[in-house]
């Protein structure tokens, strides 16, 4: 007979899901795991009952589920939309906005999702992240944008790369852009610190079924036995038992229901396996415009049930555009043509793209901006004003902040003609697991604060000058007593 | 804090938005030209709404509220295009506003007019645009950003736009409002315009030409104090180059309004 420690992991790892709780690993194993409410879309024999708000927020006329096999009176084109309705209400990179009740997809971040104040891009509309100076934190939130939809396409066919052109999957991207290692480079879904990796895969091999497990859990914890205080930890036990589960209920039932919507992604790692043709379709920007947009038309009838993502990562970037893109006539062409497509299929495809605004004159920049449904800008600190907030923030230095995000234009509110222009209000923070953005507060420098005060007191001792001394003594408690010393020493 | 007061919207000395010699039929009408200019972040949708309602309507009831007085003109019909937004924005705009959609008819110009037209020469795409207007001396067209067509057509110049475009649609029908955007000419001390640039050049003169063929402009414009939770920006109306000419017994009143757009209303206020 074998003996195993209590923290020690069965199967030496492998075989079990390593899933962590609450989050969604990459490569999802989503044979065996059931969506609340939402079926997986690889396997149309699983019911399909909407959720409410889905109920809710029907798109047009046709019944919301697809019985297999049921002999609803439609016509062959009817039945095709339906299908493809309801493989895009099943979808689960896509919900209500809270605010308009148009339909959003996540950017894939989720503090945008949050600045964009729907919760997501609207379906059919387009965004534009522009970036000011040479640093390149527009491409980390396109590659996010990209990565979120091949997670998407993940969940719906159980974590595989097919090759086909038709497979199960549920999103399909199309980058303009002649760089294919784009894919590559794309990150990783992030699983947490190595101790919260060890933790779940504690708790995953607890959770199974068998003998051992079963006897640990009805048996009582042998702290209770050790200790002659033993109820007392007991009672603990139960009271923070009862404790969680009333916060988590609240808390869960509104996670659980968009909980694959949105996921963090660790930008030091990259999605495994890479993803596939068929998940992902590369432009060449330098075609003629007109090929471009057929090509563009010609995917996204092609992947006629799916959720498409169009992606500029770095329009206009000299290494990949050429010099006659500069001219208005083709960049906005282009752009123009692009946002033409998205509004026809405004049910299923976005736009993202980000462009560094160096490159660009006023005219351009301003012709740009006007045909993005979205447009917020980057503003990244300068050198002085980093050093500034490392040293403020020494001792936190994740709330160092690399830059001020300028909302310019949100969807559909400023086609409204809401003023939604807000300046200096956010601030953007890139980190290895998040690319985080908070509301925007200059911090205090009490250093710099205290030694402002220092300063005439020095003056003092150099000048002599009594009268300053004496003023000096009544403004700051700080320097009082340094100021008696100067003067008793004078 | 107590809500200003709401202010009706009145563009001329009648008190009315579209004077009833715009509105009323007649046998050699005149041709006239609105312009309303914008920018990104004050953009002109619910005006446009407005003054599409006073066409169709009579008044711009979504603006001063209900009103006995005004008749629907129905003998008008009022033609909308775009060149950045798409046919269904304007139609689920106005059917909010329960606006008879008898009464227009929205040209869609956004869909695949690169596709269609990006090989073509520039007259022909110009003339072809043209053709999609209907002839009625009668009606009103509605044309939102024409500007963009001195990007997406390669070579075209303002004057040409005005001579081929703009003036012979002005003849196409009684009243043509035009929206355009004039972000362009926003200061911005860090990104002064450069006035050497040919592109810039062209679009100055064109929003220039249409300042001088109107008879009215109205400025949308956000606040020089920046954003604000009860004010969204200023609407500034002011005479325009053929106020003066026009053949209407009517003169525009110039005047600043304040407005808030929150969801699908707006209101008008004073400072």
């Amino acid at each position: 007979m074998s003996f195993r420690k209590r923290g020690e992991v069965l199967n030496n790892g492998r075989g079990g899901s390593e899933g962590i709780p609450g989050r969604t690993p990459a490569g999802m194993n989503n044979a065996n795991r059931t969506l609340p409410n939402r079926g997986p879309i690889s396997s149309p024999q699983q019911s399909r009952t909407l959720t409410g708000r889905m109920q809710n927020m029907r798109v047009s006329g046709g019944p919301t589920t697809i019985a297999p096999g049921s002999t609803a009176p439609h016509s062959e084109m009817g039945t095709v939309r339906d299908e493809e309705n309801s493989v895009l209400l099943n979808h689960p990179g896509i919900r209500p906005s809270p605010l308009s009740g148009t339909f959003v997809t996540s950017t894939g971040c989720e503090d945008l999702d949050k600045v964009l104040t729907h919760m997501g891009l609207p379906l059919g509309h387009s965004m534009l992240v522009e970036e000011e100076g040479t640093t390149e934190f527009n491409s980390i939130l396109a590659k996010i944008f990209a990565a979120q939809g091949i997670v998407y396409n993940r969940l719906a066919s159980g974590g595989k790369t097919t090759g086909g052109s038709n497979d199960n999957g549920n999103t399909h991207l199309i980058v303009l852009s002649f760089y294919q290692m784009f894919a590559k480079e794309l990150p990783g879904l992030y699983k947490g610190s190595k101790k919260d990796i060890k933790k779940s895969k504690i708790s995953d091999e607890q959770s199974k079924l068998s003998i051992q497990n079963l006897a640990e859990n009805t048996s009582t914890p042998s702290r209770y036995k050790d200790f002659k205080i033993a109820w007392k930890y007991k009672l603990a036990d139960e009271e923070k038992e009862k404790l969680n589960a009333k916060k988590s209920t609240n808390t869960k039932e509104i996670n659980d229901e968009y909980k694959d919507y949105n996921h963090q992604f660790d930008i030091t790692s990259r999605i495994m396996p890479a993803p596939s043709n068929s998940e992902i379709s590369f432009i060449s920007p330098n075609l003629p415009i007109s090929t471009i947009l057929t090509q563009v038309e010609q995917i996204i009838k092609r992947q006629n049930n799916k959720l498409v993502r169009i992606i500029i990562p770095s329009f206009l970037h000299p290494a990949m555009y050429q010099a006659d893109y500069f001219s208005l006539s083709k960049s906005i062409s282009l752009i123009h043509g692009l946002r033409s497509i998205v509004k026809v299929h405004e049910d299923r495809c976005v736009l993202f793209a980000t462009v560094s605004t160096d490159i660009l004159n006023k005219l351009l920049r301003i012709q740009l901006e006007n045909l993005f449904d979205a447009v917020v800008d980057l503003e990244p600190f300068p050198q002085d004003m980093l050093q500034f907030l490392e040293r403020i923030y020494k001792s936190q230095p994740n709330k160092v902040q690399h830059g001020l995000l300028h909302v310019l234009k949100l969807p559909v509110f400023s086609e409204r003609g809401e003023m939604q222009v807000k300046k200096s209000e956010w601030a953007f923070r890139n980190g290895r697991k998040r690319f985080e953005i908070d509301e925007w507060s200059i911090p205090v420098d009490d250093v710099e604060s205290s030694s402002n005060a220092k300063q005439p007191g020095t003056d003092d001792h150099n000048h002599g000058n009594e009268g300053e001394t004496s003023h000096n003594h009544s403004n700051s408690n700080a320097t009082a007593p340094k100021n008696t010393k100067i003067s008793l020493e004078y | 804090m107590t809500t200003p007061q709401r202010q009706d919207f009145i563009l001329f000395s009648d008190q009315s938005v579209m004077p009833s010699e715009l509105r009323a039929v007649t046998v050699e009408p005149k041709h006239h030209l609105f312009l309303i200019t914008s920018t990104m972040a004050t953009q002109p949708l619910w005006l446009i709404n407005a003054l599409v309602e006073t066409c169709i309507s009579g008044g711009p009831f979504s603006l001063n509220g209900p009103s006995v007085s005004l008749k629907a003109n129905s003998n008008s019909l009022t033609t909308i295009a775009s060149l950045v937004h798409e046919e269904i924005f304007y139609h689920n705009a106005l059917r909010k506003l329960k606006v008879n959609a008898n009464g227009y008819q929205i040209l869609d110009v956004l869909t695949d007019f690169v596709l269609k037209n990006n090989d073509k020469p520039r007259d022909k795409v110009l003339d072809e645009l043209l053709e999609r207007f209907p002839t009625d001396v009668q009606s009103t067209i509605v044309l939102e950003q024409p500007e963009l067509l001195l990007s997406l057509i390669r070579g075209l110049t303002a004057d040409e736009l005005n001579k081929k475009f703009i003036l012979p649609l002005m003849k196409k029908c009684k009243l043509l409002i035009v929206a355009s955007s004039i972000d362009l000419f926003q200061d911005n001390e860090n990104e002064p315009l450069d006035s050497n640039n040919n592109d810039v050049q062209e679009f100055t003169k064109f929003v220039t030409s249409l300042i001088y063929n109107s008879i009215v402009v109205m400025n949308l414009r956000s606040l020089d104090t920046g954003r604000s939770k009860d004010v969204t920006g200023s609407l500034m109306i002011s005479r325009g180059g053929q106020s003066t000419n026009s053949p209407l017994s009517v003169h525009v009143v110039e005047n600043e309004y304040l407005y808030l757009t929150q969801r699908d209303s707006t209101r008008l206020f004073y400072r």
